[in-house]
C-alpha cells in the first residue's frame, strides 16, 4: 500500500493572503512533503544528495483549492501525502492534501497539490552540476508496489491549456520585469521551485492594476480566490538572472485565466509557463 | 577575451560577472581563469580536464566542444559559462 506522511502546522498570518492560502506557501508544503516523504521512506534529502547523489528537479507543480478557507477559518493545517513512479520510471509524483485543523472549517480539505520530478545524477564537484537520469534501480527496489505506476502520465495543464487558447484574442496582455534574488533561490543558487508563483503573481497583477477601471472582469484577478496554479518548469532561472514575466489573460470558459511565460534576459526560451485560473 | 559567468558558478568567481584575460586561445584564458579562481577547475572540469557534462561554453553564442578549447580569441569574444541544470 502507498505510504503516506502527515504534518501540521499552525496557521501564521505569512501563509495567506486575505483570501486563501498562499500560492508560495502551498508550494513550499509540497516540497516539505516531498522532502519528508524522501526522509521517510528513502534517505533525508542531503544524504540523497551527498551520499548516493541523487537530486530531483521540479519540473511540474500544480496546485487546485478546494474550498474556501481563510485565516481565521482553521488554527493550522494537516497535510497527507504520499509518491509514485510515473512516465515508466522516469519521474516521481508527489499527491498531497491540505485539510483544515480547529477553527470552523475543521476537518475540511482545503487544496490538492501535485508535484513532478525528474531525478537527477548530481556530481560531487560544490557547483551541484546534475544531469537528468531514470528513477535509480536501487530507489525502485526501495518502494512497494503500488507506488511504481507504469501506466501513469505526468499532466502538462499548461501545455494543455496554451493550446486551447491558441488563436483567441486575450483580454490583455502585459510585460514586467524582475530580479531572481538569492532570496528567491534554492541551495543550488538556482530559483526555487516554490517562489516561482510570486513571478505570475507580479505580472497579473501589474497587469491587472495597469488596466484601469474599465476592466472589471481582469479584477477578478485581484478580487477573488485562485482556483488552481499550475507551473511548468522548463529550464532552471539562476540566481542573479534579470527576469521578464509575459502575461496574458483570457475568457475560457466562463473563468479568467492568466497566463504567463517567465523568461530571462539571456534567452528566448520559457524557463516556465504558469496558467492561474480564477 | 571576456567570461561571463551567471548563478551557481558567480560564487565561485566573487560575484564579478565578466571575468578578462588577455590570451591567444581559449584554453589560455581557461588557465588564467582557473589560476585567479582555483576552486572553478573541479567545478568544471573533470580530473582528466575535459568540461563536465554538466557545463557548457559558448562563444559569442556558439556552443564549444570539448576539442575546440584551443580556438583563438580576441579582445571582443565572449565566452559564457552556463551550467545546464543544478541538482537541488
Amino acid at each position: 500500500m502507498a505510504r503516506t506522511v502527515s504534518f501540521d502546522q499552525p496557521n501564521d498570518t505569512c501563509m495567506f493572503t486575505p483570501l486563501q492560502l498562499q500560492p508560495v506557501h502551498a508550494f513550499r508544503i509540497g516540497m516539505s512533503t516531498w522532502a519528508r516523504w524522501l526522509s521517510a521512506y528513502l534517505a533525508s534529502f542531503p544524504t540523497l544528495v551527498r551520499d548516493h547523489e541523487l537530486g530531483a528537479v521540479v519540473i511540474g507543480a500544480h496546485v487546485t483549492w478546494l474550498t474556501p478557507c481563510s485565516f481565521f477559518d482553521s488554527d493550522g493545517v494537516r497535510t497527507e501525502g504520499r509518491v509514485t513512479i510515473v512516465n515508466r520510471g522516469a519521474l516521481f509524483r508527489e499527491d498531497f492534501r491540505v485539510f483544515a485543523v480547529g477553527g470552523t472549517a475543521d476537518g475540511q480539505a482545503i487544496l490538492d497539490g501535485i508535484g513532478i520530478m525528474r531525478p537527477l545524477h548530481v556530481g560531487r564537484e560544490a557547483g551541484l552540476g546534475a544531469t537528468p537520469i531514470p528513477v535509480p534501480p536501487a530507489v525502485l527496489g526501495k518502494l512497494e508496489r503500488d507506488e511504481i505506476d507504469d501506466a501513469a502520465v505526468a499532466p502538462r495543464p499548461v501545455t494543455d491549456a496554451l493550446k486551447r487558447v491558441d488563436g483567441t484574442a486575450p483580454l490583455a496582455e502585459g510585460e514586467v520585469k524582475s530580479f531572481c534574488s538569492r532570496a528567491l533561490s534554492e541551495v543550488a543558487d538556482q530559483w526555487s521551485f516554490v517562489e516561482v508563483p510570486s513571478f505570475a503573481s507580479h505580472g497579473r497583477e501589474a497587469l491587472v492594476l495597469a488596466a484601469g477601471k474599465g476592466a472589471s472582469e481582469l479584477r477578478r484577478g485581484l478580487r477573488a480566490p485562485l482556483r488552481s496554479v499550475n507551473v511548468e518548469y522548463r529550464k532552471p532561472v539562476f540566481a542573479f538572472d534579470e527576469v521578464i514575466v509575459r502575461t496574458r489573460a483570457y475568457s475560457q470558459d466562463g473563468e479568467l485565466w492568466f497566463l504567463h511565460a517567465v523568461h530571462t534576459t539571456r534567452d528566448p526560451e520559457p524557463r516556465a509557463l504558469i496558467l492561474e485560473r480564477f | 577575451m571576456k567570461f561571463r559567468f551567471s548563478g551557481t558558478l558567480m560564487r565561485f568567481v566573487e560575484f564579478e560577472r565578466e571575468q578578462e584575460f588577455a590570451a591567444a586561445t581559449i584554453r589560455e584564458a581557461i588557465d588564467g581563469l582557473v589560476a585567479k579562481h582555483p576552486q572553478l577547475q573541479n567545478v568544471l572540469f573533470t580530473a582528466s580536464g575535459s568540461l563536465r557534462q554538466t557545463h557548457r561554453l559558448f562563444l559569442n553564442g556558439d556552443q564549444l566542444g570539448n576539442d575546440e578549447l584551443a580556438r583563438a580569441v580576441g579582445e571582443q569574444d565572449v565566452v559564457e559559462v552556463l551550467t545546464a541544470i543544478a541538482g537541488g
